[in-house]
């Protein structure tokens, strides 16, 4: 169930909501487990199963490792949870791309197996093991209540994509929250700014990066002008899931850590991985690159340590081998910055180094958004390859929609800050705020309800 | 306090749009009556499904939950016709293409005016190679006829993209290939090479009263519909020698609000907002019944434009044996309830029906050439002279 779905939103919320305003605060938390649980059951109504095992395992385990004082016993507990985390990840997530690796090596005449990635599975599993690991290095309590554990996984605001919220930041939101009408229309403006993002720009630049990226367009500036729209489509689609969840969360009482920081204003790539996907960064940055000794022991230890944890976070986002070099991509940039450039970037003219970043950024989009790699290659090549009839096919290809909802996400991307300071001190400010926020929302409902109705003219037997 | 309501108001305001559809439906419910906008066409009707464990574990519930409450909930109509009119009116954007002065067309036509797709382009060997063929067939099917004392006629009725070819938008002409050759002149050169009895709708578009197409149809106007569905049954009754009621073209009417499918196309993109200014006309008709007429025994196979010919035969003589096959989707005789085919020409005997009729007569536009009747003078050519081989 999608959040921009009629059934999610004129079904699964408003009864969510309902329910969890109507019962007494003792239950709140049981009645939000309850939705979550069947909001994910609707999409994975087997793997639900996979997820609360998981969640028992490592409640069980957590709650051990707190109770012992010997240290082996600690971290026998820990490596025992991880591995178990990660190995339902490796095993749903990744087991098909080694395998078919160890099978063009080897040679091997063996089908590939077949295993469906359960929804969120990342998401869920980087949660439940920043749980542990906190609980190991006593950054928190082992949670007592393991429907409390279940809530904290599950809850379907941030489940599926994001933001990865940490255990120790909702802890004692988890055990006491409160609920105003303040929270409640900030969640419900956030959650409508949010779903206008995905709706309207993502939504509507979806169908031209699509036709674009099968390959059926010759030109290297549609190909230009869908790599552009890809960029904005990315950014709106996943940052207007996080603003989703973000709103969501409060209506329920929660703060959930930002996600996203106008990334693509960022002027070097280090600056941009502060901005985009904050959530993920910090988890790496936190249980992969520190403990690795972070760039505290030397610049080729450093760069060793960013060269793994930008093939992890590649890897994180997909098996397969676009999505590695994705992140071996990266990590090259920010060791490169590292090494010096970031220092003659900083010397030059803002605007270049604006340019720079987002050269960087949109043709790392190519890698991500292509099928694989072969076809990524291609479309490089592609992008810097002028056909003899360019203006046609641009024309032919590039709508006026597509060109309108471009400018409007590139205008959106920025943010503002001198213009919001001059409007926030009109006296209606706030009221102008919601009336504008509620018309694009209905907008945005009147979009998701009207794509892709298309009636026949005649009967279809 | 004043903080307090406008919170408060807004939640309200929020909470309303959530849970319009669980109202709107709760009265439908209790009352019958559907608080919502009708929208125009035809789309896929759900029924709301039961639920069971095992529907819901293999997520089958939740598809057929989903499709039906997608289009089914209140008010689905109001915000389509939103989303269309804001798109139409703003960016030109709707299902079909929106040329020069609101001009609709649906893609087929386009593409094959403009060779967009290779199977509309008959500069391409293997694309001509099909129609090659299709136009062997059709002649075999002719002589066989023949030989029973049976006809074949075949007109191609006219495509909007042609007529209007210059209110194509350029989104759309600049994607035409260097070199194309269309389906309607190749078509056109081949026929020429034959016997077979054919006519050409776009050669007969002077002296009409009106615009050959109207913006707001994909379909002809009524008059010039009209005029070649009379020149076609002269054609048949030339062919056959039989001397068949029909109808003469008196004075031509004018009306603001649409006859038959003037405004079929514009209907479907289900506006908020009236877009056209048209007028539209219609010939008044007079019957014409020799005394010594002969009924009309015919089998017409074509597509929506020949429903136009069908119409204006019953229409005047709702008697006059019809046999009429849409593409290979369905069949309908004078009972006038479609029986479907499903794309299959084993649900309809066609022998038997070409052996009831004089006359075959198949209808094919230019925009669907591609299509190649849809398998039916192959069907015709497996029964009629493979089977005389065998």
């Amino acid at each position: 169930m999608v959040f921009s779905s009629p059934v999610f939103l004129f079904v699964f919320l408003p009864l969510t909501i309902i329910a969890y305003y109507i019962f007494p605060k003792k239950i709140k938390n049981y009645i939000l487990l309850l939705a979550s649980l069947f909001f994910y059951a609707w999409g994975e109504p087997k793997l639900v199963i996979l997820m609360v095992i998981s969640i028992i395992i490592n409640f069980f385990l957590a709650f051990f490792m707190e109770k012992s004082e010997k240290k082996p016993v600690k971290v026998f507990l820990l490596v025992t949870a991880c591995v178990t985390d990660i190995g339902f990840l490796f095993y749903y997530k990744y087991f098909n791309f080694f395998a078919g690796i160890a099978i063009s090596l080897f040679g091997l005449k063996i089908d590939s197996p077949n295993i469906a990635l359960p929804i969120g599975i990342s998401f869920y599993t980087f949660q439940i093991m920043s749980y542990v690991i906190d609980v190991y290095r006593g950054n928190c309590k082992a949670q007592k209540n393991p429907f409390y554990l279940g809530l904290y996984i599950s809850m379907f605001p941030q489940l599926i994509a994001g933001p990865i919220v940490r255990y120790i930041d909702v802890e004692t939101q988890i055990r006491n929250r409160t609920l105003s009408s303040e929270k409640f229309y900030e969640g419900a403006v956030r959650f409508m700014k949010g779903f206008a993002k995905k709706v309207l720009i993502a939504d509507q630049l979806a169908p031209f990066v699509d036709t674009v990226f099968a390959g059926s367009v010759d030109s290297a500036l549609v190909k230009w002008a869908a790599i552009i729209s890809y960029t904005l489509q990315i950014y709106y689609d996943f940052s207007g899931y996080s603003d989703m969840a973000i709103g969501l969360g409060k209506i329920f009482g929660f703060d959930f850590v930002e996600n996203f920081n106008f990334p693509y204003i960022s002027q070097s790539v280090q600056e941009f991985w502060r901005r985009w996907h904050i959530s993920l960064s910090t988890w790496f940055r936190d249980y992969v690159y520190i403990p690795l000794g972070g760039s505290r022991k030397g610049n080729v230890r450093t760069y060793i340590n960013l060269i793994v944890v930008f093939v992890l976070t590649g890897f994180w986002h997909g098996a397969s081998w676009n999505f590695l070099f994705w992140g071996i991509y990266y990590a090259i940039f920010l060791v490169i910055e590292r090494l010096g450039w970031s220092k003659v970037l900083g010397k030059a003219p803002r605007v270049l180094r604006h340019i720079y970043l987002l050269f960087v950024i949109t043709m790392g989009w190519v890698m991500f958004r292509a099928d694989d790699m072969a076809a990524a290659l291609t479309y490089y090549k592609s992008l810097f390859t002028i056909s003899g009839n360019e203006i046609n096919l641009f024309l032919g290809n590039v709508s006026v929609k597509v060109l309108f909802v471009m400018a409007m996400g590139i205008l959106y991307a920025f943010p503002h800050t001198k213009l919001w300071d001059k409007i926030k001190t009109v006296k209606i400010y706030e009221g102008l705020r919601f009336a504008l926020m509620f018309a694009i929302f209905f907008l945005a409902v009147c979009f998701m309800t009207g794509a892709g109705f298309s009636p026949f003219l005649y009967f279809r037997f | 306090m004043k903080k307090k309501i406008f919170l408060n108001g807004a939640i309200v305001l929020f909470m309303a749009i959530l849970l319009l559809p669980a109202v709107f439906g709760v009265f439908t419910r209790l009352t019958g009556k559907r608080i919502d906008e009708e929208l125009k066409g035809y789309y896929t009707v759900y029924t709301r499904p039961g639920f069971s464990v095992s529907s819901f574990m293999n997520s089958d519930f939740q598809t057929d939950f989903s499709n039906w409450f997608n289009s089914k909930f209140e008010p689905r109509g109001f915000y389509i016709k939103n989303y269309n009119t804001i798109c139409f009116n703003l960016f030109k954007d709707s299902i079909d293409i929106i040329g020069k002065d609101n001009y609709i067309y649906e893609y087929d036509y386009v593409s094959s005016e403009l060779c967009l797709d290779d199977y509309n382009n008959y500069s391409i060997e293997a694309t001509r190679d099909k129609l090659d063929s299709y136009v062997f067939k059709m002649q075999a099917v002719n002589d066989k006829l023949k030989e029973q004392d049976k006809h074949l006629f075949f007109y191609v009725s006219a495509s909007k993209a042609d007529e209007y070819r210059d209110h194509l938008p350029l989104s759309v002409t600049a994607l035409e290939p260097e070199g194309c050759v269309r389906g309607v002149d190749y078509l056109r050169e081949k026929l020429e090479e034959t016997d077979i009895e054919y006519l050409f709708a776009k050669d007969y578009t002077d002296d009409l009263p009106c615009d050959s197409f109207y913006a707001t149809g994909i379909h002809w106007s009524r008059p010039y519909e009209q005029k070649i569905d009379l020149m076609v049954l002269e054609k048949v009754e030339e062919l056959t020698g039989k001397n068949y009621r029909t109808w003469e073209l008196g004075e031509i009417k004018t009306s603001p609000t649409p006859y038959f499918r003037d405004t079929d196309v514009y209907d479907m993109l289900n506006l908020r907002n009236k877009s056209f200014t048209e007028t539209f006309y219609q010939y008044d008709t007079t019957n014409v019944i020799p005394d010594d007429y002969d009924p009309m025994n015919l089998l017409i196979q074509g597509g929506s434009f020949a429903i136009g010919l069908r119409k204006d035969i019953w229409d005047h003589y709702p008697d006059e044996n019809l046999n009429y096959i849409n593409y290979c989707e369905y069949y309908m005789d004078n009972t006038q309830v479609a029986d479907p085919l499903y794309n299959d020409w084993n649900n309809v005997d066609l022998k038997a029906l070409v052996e009831g009729s004089d006359c075959v007569v198949i209808e094919m536009n230019e925009g669907v050439i591609f299509h190649l009747s849809d398998g039916f003078v192959d069907r015709l050519y497996e029964i009629l002279c493979e089977e005389d081989v065998q």
